[in-house]
């Protein structure tokens, strides 16, 4: 043995030693540095806003009668208790909760049912079928209420102008058709079914085909093999799938304010919006705890309860389906039904938008009144969508900060991936798994509130964000943050492991590693994370209208304001761009991955 | 002198302990193999020794550098341990081609472009890879990957090598193929490789050294033919061997051991441990084993009961006369054709005999 006797070693030198393995260890320098970062950006802000809404606001010493930075119970007791409550809170509380579960079971339904004809049945044209019936779900949900109002708007409420309906029949549709809680269910529900499709397609195609056949085997008819076997084995991933979409959707902000505030029917998410839009963030702090802490309690339930059962096992198959079930008689009708249905929820609102934007004055559909003028030309003094200065501002900063988070992002969701799955299990390990998906559960515009307050003054190094770029890069980093470390997580599960250590004992140092194994082998994963944020960023609505400035205006806020100004044609101009960008962009994902994008970048309802 | 040297190393997992108080002194130059069921410890202590994992105690020298010192947390990163690896996978990167794969230890290492050629020229022939050098893995069979994994550990001279279950995703031919290639290679390059493995042939036949490890202790540290003659416990010796081993709890008399209708004269000379009255485990291999007709002093009388030909020879369960135990002996066909039914007696051989402590499982 070469084993000298054991001589103590200086104090000095063990302390050299034991720093010198945490800092040779990506997995401790990433993962210490992400507790850092996401600790300051996550879990600081969300225990201030505790703090905060039981502590007297700016400019609420007055109505409180304490100075500002007391402990009061004022919010509180405001939106819990207060004469004004029922308007704050209570009636925000119900709404969210019948919009939220009833747009989720109609989605759910939908989709389950789509996904049912299109994978069981002999129904025809499934291959348009299964294409449109996704397209609700690339576009920005916001564009359908806008839709919705194009047709089913009156000249009575909101912008005043009659929508199709009422032009081509002369009989007002009533206001409840128009606005209020019946649209915002339908428009969400049919956004969301698209998810709910694909997700009930994965389940229905990788479904163990024996489980089925056994049945056949033993003479039971089709209709009690549905019913018996294939609904009961996937229910349980669809269950799933419906609470994490009602946890993420009681959330959602742009189709609410589109189709709500007009007939002052709020829910949780604009409430806040509003009480933050009048500087009254004691309120808003509090309704956005409310918010943050039913999401959070429903997740944490689903875990629960899911960690229990594992709902995937028997969905091994290798998804050969057996016999479809032959509609019969049925298939015409049922197949023209279908395929009109998913036509319209895909083409329809598009086309009311281009339309609408190319009118001169609204809800005249005559040919005569149509006019390229806010477009190209000039319209009260403000200039068409495509040579304007501020339209053309804002489509930059919408690209640089898109691209910013993207790439940030992304690059992050596969170091959080690493460090995930570089030691899986360990304490490290587990706090970034958990603090990076803590964002799942804060609504944007919640998200907005918060750093909108936490930001507008300087904060110990950093200066004043509001006004800024950084401001929304942060926000929307840090709302994209799930998903980009789930598909980091995942991709890196594949490409982890053995390859890596090879290059270590090879003599290859971390970034070595990453840049000639890690990030090749992953890069497909990276592209697309890379595109599906920068398409959510594109498509958002709840944080912008609280974050983007005049200075630092973005495509969305900017059709918000042009919608709020009645000027619905450049709202629609600017939509009908968005919806471009957006579908461009998820094609090019969908000819990368040569696979469905949306699979697995589930309920993102922002 | 490329020697390994672990001292007294312990892991833990949690509460778990995967390597516990491992104390192994590898030869330079040896085959030594880690062999064990899964779960044993064995991977661990060859990531330990890569420096992929860090114990918690415990120090390991590779040659005459000391890698690991608990007392002074020292650990040297795997890069800079000299050392080879081949994984049970390969992990060839997918992305490079075969040049590239095994060229990256080089490159990352800055070797001379002309060195870098010379070398895999040289690897290349050796493993008769040469006309793959532009494919990329997925183009390769498995006994190919293999050949260039080994080649990415061959080209960096590195003077010892791991190998964990490297043969374990080839078929049985392929296996056999590789393992006298593996053996060439050894005695060719006089590194020293360490190889993990669950299958004890290829212990058997590869290593001049190997240890068996269970639950994270080494059981048994010897050359093959020392384990497989003289297990070193109860667990090495039902371990070994490819038919389970016949074992009986007997209790010890002054000039006999008896029990489960079997009666046995005391071996002469080891006996020294044990006294009478305490009781020890007789072992024995169905091979060590053989059927007489004749009865003699270290024979057991017995039915035969079921016989299962494999060729030449044959496993046949004999059921003692005394009443509870039987036996399964190998028996060689070609001596001899036995039925089920046929009266016989089975001889235990003196010279091979296994025997426990029944308290300890340790040898006598």
């Amino acid at each position: 043995m070469s084993a000298s006797p054991a001589v103590p070693a200086p104090r000095w030198r063990l302390i050299v030693n034991v720093l010198l393995q945490y800092v040779r260890s990506p997995f401790h320098v990433l993962g210490g540095l992400f507790i850092v970062v996401f600790g300051y950006l996550i879990v600081v802000p969300l225990l201030e806003i505790v703090l905060s809404s039981w502590q007297v606001q700016d400019g609420d010493a007055r109505r409180t009668g304490a100075e500002v930075g007391t402990w009061t119970s004022y919010y509180w007791h405001r939106i819990l208790i207060g004469p004004l409550s029922g308007r704050l809170f209570w009636e925000p509380l119900v709404n969210t909760a019948v919009v939220s579960a009833g747009f989720t079971g109609l989605a759910m339904l939908l989709g389950t049912t789509l996904a049912w004809l299109v994978l069981k049945t002999d129904i025809g044209m499934r291959r348009f079928i299964g294409f449109a019936a996704i397209i609700p779900y690339i576009l920005p949900s916001w564009t359908l209420a806008l839709a919705w109002i194009t047709f089913f708007g009156n000249d009575r409420v909101g912008i005043g102008a009659a929508g199709v309906w009422q032009s081509a029949t002369g009989i007002t549709p009533p206001d409840w058709l128009g606005y209020g809680p019946l649209p915002i269910i339908i428009v969400l529900a049919v956004n969301y079914s698209a998810y709910s499709f694909l997700l009930a397609s994965a389940a229905f195609a990788t479904i163990d085909s024996r489980l089925e056949e056994a049945a056949v085997l033993h003479g039971v008819p089709h209709g009690r093999i549905l019913r018996s076997i294939t609904l009961p084995i996937i229910l349980p991933a669809l269950g799933s799938a419906f609470i994490l979409t009602f946890a993420n959707g009681i959330g959602t902000f742009g189709v609410p304010a589109f189709l709500g505030i007009p007939v002052r029917y709020n829910v949780l998410a604009t409430s806040v919006y509003q009480s933050a839009g009048i500087g009254r963030f004691g309120d808003a702090f509090a309704l956005t705890l409310v918010l943050v802490g039913i999401a959070g309690a429903i997740i944490v339930l689903n875990n629960l309860i899911m960690g229990r059962r594992r709902q995937f096992t028997t969905m091994t198959g290798k998804g050969s389906t057996y016999k479809r079930l032959a509609l019969g008689r049925l298939r015409k009708p049922v197949t023209a039904l279908v395929a009109t249905f998913v036509a319209v929820a895909a083409f329809v609102p598009i086309t009311l938008l281009v339309w609408q934007s190319f009118q001169l004055r609204l809800g005249d559909y005559s040919l005569s009144n149509l006019t390229l003028a806010y477009w190209t030309g000039e319209v009260y003094g403000i200039r068409g969508i495509l040579v304007s200065e501020r339209v053309r501002a804002a489509a930059v900063n919408t690209l640089v900060t898109g691209l910013t988070v993207g790439l940030v992002t992304a690059f992050l969701g596969m170091l959080i991936g690493y460090v995930v799955t570089k030691r899986r299990g360990t304490l490290l390990a587990r706090l970034v798994e958990q603090i990076s998906f803590i964002p799942f559960v804060i609504p944007g515009i919640a998200l907005a509130a918060i750093y909108l307050t936490m930001f507008a003054q300087a904060r110990g190094p950093i200066p004043s964000l509001y006004g800024t770029v950084w401001i929304l890069i942060l926000a929307f980093m840090v709302a994209r943050l799930p998903f980009a470390s789930r598909s980091g997580i995942s991709s890196m599960m594949q490409v982890g492991g053995s390859l890596e250590e090879a290059a270590e004992i090879h003599g290859a140092g971390f970034w070595t590693r990453f840049r000639k194994v890690l990030f090749p082998l992953a890069k497909r994963g990276f592209l697309t994370g890379f595109i599906l944020t920068f398409v959510a960023t594109v498509k958002d609505l709840s944080i912008v209208v609280l974050l983007a400035t005049p200075q630092t205006m973005m495509l969305s806020a900017l059709t918000f304001g042009y919608v709020d100004l009645g000027q619905r044609q450049f709202a629609d101009a600017i939509g009908v761009v968005i919806v471009t960008i957006v579908l461009a962009c998820t094609f090019a994902v969908q000819w990368i991955t040569k696979t469905n994008p949306l699979q697995g970048f589930g309920g993102d309802a922002k | 002198m490329n020697r390994v040297v672990l001292e007294n190393v312990t892991l833990r997992f949690g509460s778990n302990v995967a390597v516990d108080d491992l104390s192994l002194e590898i030869p330079g130059g040896s085959f030594f193999s880690l062999l064990g069921p899964s779960g044993c410890g064995k991977t661990t202590t060859m990531r330990l020794i890569a420096g992929l994992e860090t114990p918690d105690a415990g120090r390991i020298w590779i040659g005459d550098q000391l890698v690991f010192d608990a007392a002074t947390r020292t650990h040297v990163p795997p890069a800079n341990r000299g050392l080879g690896m081949v994984f049970q996978n390969y992990a060839l990167w997918p992305h490079m081609n075969v040049r590239d794969n095994i060229l990256f230890g080089l490159r990352v290492r800055k070797v001379t472009k002309a060195d870098q050629v010379a070398r895999l020229q040289r690897v290349l022939e050796r493993l008769q890879i040469a006309d793959m050098a532009e494919r990329f893995p997925n183009e390769l069979s498995g006994g190919q990957q293999q050949r260039v994994a080994l080649a990415r550990e061959l080209i960096t001279d590195s003077k010892v090598i791991l190998m964990d279950e490297p043969l374990s995703n080839l078929d049985a031919k392929l296996r056999i193929d590789m393992r006298v290639e593996l053996k060439q290679l050894h005695e060719e390059t006089g590194g020293t490789i360490i190889y993990v493995t669950h299958d004890q042939i290829e212990a058997l036949t590869l290593s001049t050294e190997m240890a068996i490890m269970k639950e994270g202790v080494l059981q048994q540290l010897a050359p093959p033919s020392e384990v497989f003659r003289s297990p070193a416990n109860m667990f090495v010796a039902s371990f070994m061997g490819s038919a389970p081993i016949n074992a009986f709890e007997l209790d010890i008399r002054p000039d006999r051991l008896e029990g489960h209708g079997i009666r046995l004269p005391v071996p002469p000379g080891r006996m020294d441990r044990v006294r009478s009255g305490d009781r020890v485990v007789v072992a024995a291999r169905p091979e060590e084993l053989s059927l007489l007709r004749a009865a003699t002093p270290w024979s057991v009388a017995g039915t035969v009961t079921s016989v299962l030909p494999t060729g030449y020879t044959a496993f046949v369960r004999v059921d003692f006369a005394g009443g509870g135990g039987h036996v399964t002996a190998e028996h060689d066909l070609r001596t001899g054709v036995v039925t089920a039914g046929d009266r016989v007696h089975v001889a235990f051989d003196p010279e091979t005999l296994h025997l426990f402590d029944a308290a300890t499982q340790q040898r006598l």
